[in-house]
């Protein structure tokens, strides 16, 4: 049920701490939300400071996979203050109501506002829900201190105050007492930017100790003999808190916007990449190369073929990839399905569907667990599914021109064919009725009759030969009968062929006795012969004479084809001649749509020659095929003693 | 002599009849039939001297009705088939046909078939295996010495090229497709190297014919097989 933006729906907005305990706030909202069929969100706000233990992390993790798994979207915004934060989200998404999470008995500062109160103060239009959110039987808080990373800034910012108090030491030989305190103060500024605010505490407590201990007299003593130097004792304690927590808070946020400018920069080349992209190859390349080594993995993209049924990749479950781009869901590593495999497999979700399945096995154990990681392999993802909807979608275009334009060859040539088709039929049936009534016919005009009959059903004839090689030779898949053939046979059968329609014209052949065989389809080579023979008869005079040569140039065969005629169209590019319906001289009365060259141009293709045409020395027209030659099979010779004579 | 009795077998009704017009104003006698059966009765009957047979026929295959009228028939088998079907040329040849038309043909090429045909069975018959002595244009050819010569001069031929022509010559017009001319002349080892009979015949042509690429008498049937025309009893 889609809602859009009207505003009788309920549309809920779900505030989560990085906590266990929130899991069940989820379950309680999505039963809110499908009771009142509302759409909702779930949304943390990542404080700076706030939830870097991995524990936090990891709990953030799974309250996000849950959300998505019950119909929520699931957002994670940095923000300095949490209620302006959840506002401003509340306002993005429209939200009717925001629902919170609140621990019962716990402990708050009386001066603090609680966040519910300070939501409904800044918005007042907006309803404020709080559902019970039981304590996770995880690890209590303060055990979590006990991380040897925790103990090692503790240990260090005891090392630092002690580095402090040795160097106060020899300045107070020259320096005032006031001044010392300075030098405390740096070092919990400096304290709490290193190692945070835990660090930094601990500091400014240690530091004001160090200061009463070996500085104030009654000197190696915690006793103070002049009271003003209590005051003294809470001013320093209070602005080294300050101070600490502030630069802590400081470097949190600069570190932040560090990994936010990094992750930024990274998706930003990988919408570079992906938007270049023009093949599926390429998009693999950019899994592969880009976006895996961004979450130190190896990754593969594996793409469905037409039948839906996703290729497998070595180290990959075909399986799971099957499952995860049929469902689009995703499964494996760091998922609720299949959390035991040792890759993870995300569905590439295009608009329009499931374009594909994105695996990435991480070369180390962990697996990106940060919560913005995993938003950055989201947008991976959905870039990805993009740019593989749009080639998908490019290729249809593709084939759609080219059906189009077969299409409107298809039309050419119908409309070609049936002008050429219906001439010689009109002709044949007109003088074969004219014959019916041999009544005051002469009998030389009968013969003239039938021999013009004859000869335009061999025109018709010939026509029709083309056409249906051109259409078995542009069928599927071009079969050919490829033998080793003397080129002199070929053109020996496609002299007889053409007969009597070079007329009188004079034939010269120059075929050296030493040509090699050639591996081809004769018949079809012969139709090229013909259909060249056919062009000179139908384009020279009667007086004219034709040659056809053959050579061997390097690894190739020549075959030319000259006459003495009136050449090509001067104004008429050579290449041209061989598109479909081409005809040198325009709707003249010489039949033929021009199949002819497109077909020895298609035969030759299929032979991995080629054919051109030009003028030839005497300016006539010079048609030259080019066969590539093989290595012929070898004959066994004759044992020479055994000849006769 | 009597007049030729010649039995047409194709279904095409006008096709059949302008054959039988052409042939009977040539003063042959025309016998009919329109489909495989009709032809076995008929032949058996009309026992005619030459069968032209279409081998697209309504009741059944043109080579079958050839091979079974070749189990007590010697008459020449004229075939009729339309083109690129090369193989089913070559298998019609190899069922026991003598030549073939491929459709349209005219009606000159069809009667100089037909009287090739004619003349080589009566030769045959006359002869047993034919003459030793032959001829063909100004060739001279001596099967019994391996005598050739060429307008009066000796011609030197190798041995398989003797034997290609001599397979030729018993063929007496016959169109042999490679896979006979192979057998014949190399052996049943080689039945599967058509290149060899190219080979040799460009030799061949090259040596006996004036114009090679435009032979009178070692006639190339593209993809099938040759032929040798005009040839001559005597020498």
């Amino acid at each position: 049920m889609h809602s859009g933006k009207r505003t009788d729906v309920e549309r809920l907005l779900v505030c989560v701490r990085a906590d266990g305990a929130h899991e069940r706030l989820i379950h309680d909202a999505a039963r809110l939300a499908q009771q009142w069929r509302a759409d909702w969100v779930v949304v943390h706000v990542d404080e700076p400071g706030h939830g870097r233990h991995v524990a936090d992390r990891e709990a953030l993790r799974r309250l996000a996979a849950l959300a998505q798994r019950l119909g929520a979207s699931f957002e994670s915004i940095a923000a300095e203050c949490v209620a302006e934060a959840i506002l401003e989200c509340a306002r993005v998404h429209q939200s009717t109501r925001v629902v919170l999470g609140c621990r019962p008995g716990r402990l708050r500062l009386p001066w603090r506002p609680s966040l519910a109160r300070t939501l409904m103060a800044g918005s007042p239009s907006l309803g404020v829900m709080l559902l019970p959110a039981t304590p996770a039987p995880g690890i209590p808080r303060w055990r979590r201190l006990r991380s040897p990373m925790r103990f090692q800034a503790f240990a260090l910012s005891l090392l630092a105050c002690g580095l402090a108090t040795l160097a106060a030491s020899l300045l107070l030989r020259v320096f005032d007492l006031s001044n010392v305190v300075m030098l405390f103060l740096l070092t919990v500024v400096l304290v709490s930017m290193r190692w945070g605010r835990a660090a930094g505490a601990l500091a400014a407590l240690v530091s004001v100790g160090s200061f009463d201990f070996f500085f104030v007299p009654p000197i190696w003593s915690f006793h103070v003999s002049d009271t003003q130097y209590l005051f003294t004792f809470a001013l320093m304690l209070v602005v080294a808190l300050v101070t600490g927590q502030l630069a802590a808070r400081l470097r949190a946020q600069a570190t932040s916007a560090i990994a936010g400018e990094r992750r930024a920069t990274a998706l930003a080349r990988v919408a570079r990449d992906l938007s270049a992209a023009v093949t599926t190859d390429q998009i693999t390349h950019v899994c592969a190369g880009m976006i895996a080594p961004m979450f130190s993995s190896r990754g593969a993209l594996l793409l469905p073929d037409d039948s839906g049924h996703v290729a497998s990749e070595s180290g990959f479950d075909g399986g799971i990839a099957q499952w995860v781009h049929e469902s689009a869901l995703p499964a494996g590593r760091g998922t609720s399905t299949l959390a035991h495999a040792d890759a993870q497999y995300l569905p590439l979700k295009a608009p329009l569907r499931t374009r594909g399945v994105l695996a990435l096995r991480p070369e180390s154990l962990v697996l990106a667990t940060e919560p913005d990681d995993q938003r950055l392999l989201d947008a991976c993802c959905a870039l990805v599914a993009l740019a593989l909807e749009r080639i998908h979608f490019v290729d249809v275009a593709r084939d759609t021109l080219v059906r189009m334009q077969g299409e409107r060859l298809r039309h050419a040539l119908l409309a070609a064919v049936s002008h050429d088709l219906k001439t010689p039929l009109t002709a044949i049936r007109g003088m074969a009725e004219t014959l019916e009534s041999t009544q005051g016919l002469p009998a030389s005009e009968r013969d003239l009759l039938a021999r013009a009959i004859h000869h335009q059903a061999d025109a018709l004839h010939r026509l029709v030969i083309n056409l249906l090689d051109l259409a078995r030779m542009q069928g599927d898949g071009v079969r050919l009968d490829r033998q080793w053939h003397a080129m002199d046979e070929i053109v020996g059968a496609a002299l007889t062929s053409v007969g009597v329609v070079l007329g009188t014209r004079t034939v010269r052949i120059g075929l050296p006795s030493d040509l090699p065989l050639v591996e081809v389809d004769a018949t079809l080579l012969e139709r090229v012969l013909v259909n060249l023979l056919d062009n000179a008869a139908k384009y020279t005079p009667d007086t004219a004479t034709v040659w056809i040569h053959a050579e061997t140039i390097g690894d190739t065969l020549r075959v030319s084809v000259d006459d003495d005629g009136p050449g090509l169209p001067a104004n008429m590019d050579a290449d041209s001649l061989f598109e479909p319906f081409a005809r040198g001289v325009k709707e003249s009365t010489i039949t033929g749509v021009g199949l002819g060259l497109a077909l020895c141009r298609t035969i030759l293709a299929a032979h991995g020659g080629i054919i051109r045409a030009g003028s030839g020395p005497l300016g006539g027209a010079h048609f030259e095929i080019r066969l590539p030659l093989g290595t012929p099979p070898s004959i066994d010779a004759e044992s020479p003693e055994s000849e006769t004579s | 002599m009597s007049k030729p009795r010649i039995l047409i077998v194709e279904d095409e009704a006008d096709i059949r009849h302008f054959i039988r017009l052409s042939l009977e104003r040539e003063g042959m006698t025309v016998h009919e039939a329109d489909s495989a059966m009709r032809a076995r009765i008929d032949a058996a009957s009309r026992q005619p001297q030459l069968v032209i047979v279409d081998l697209g026929l309504p009741d059944g295959d043109g080579k079958t009705f050839i091979r079974e009228l070749r189990g007590w028939s010697n008459a020449p088998v004229l075939v009729l088939s339309a083109r690129d079907h090369e193989q089913e040329k070559v298998e019609a040849l190899e069922a026991g046909a003598d030549d073939y038309l491929v459709k349209p043909f005219g009606v000159p090429e069809l009667i100089a078939r037909v009287r090739a045909q004619l003349r080589r069975a009566s030769i045959v018959a006359v002869d047993g295996t034919g003459a030793s002595a032959m001829a063909f244009g100004d060739v001279r050819v001596d099967l019994a010495t391996y005598e050739v010569t060429r307008a009066g001069q000796p011609v030197h031929l190798t041995p398989i090229e003797f034997r290609l022509l001599a397979a030729l010559m018993r063929g007496h017009g016959k169109v042999l497709t490679y896979r006979q001319l192979l057998l014949d002349v190399w052996g049943p080892g080689h039945a599967e190297r058509p290149h060899y009979v190219r080979v040799y015949m460009t030799n061949l042509r090259q040596k006996l014919e004036d114009e090679p690429a435009r032979p009178r008498h070692l006639i190339t049937e593209l993809q099938v097989g040759y032929r040798l025309a005009g040839l001559n009893r005597g020498g």
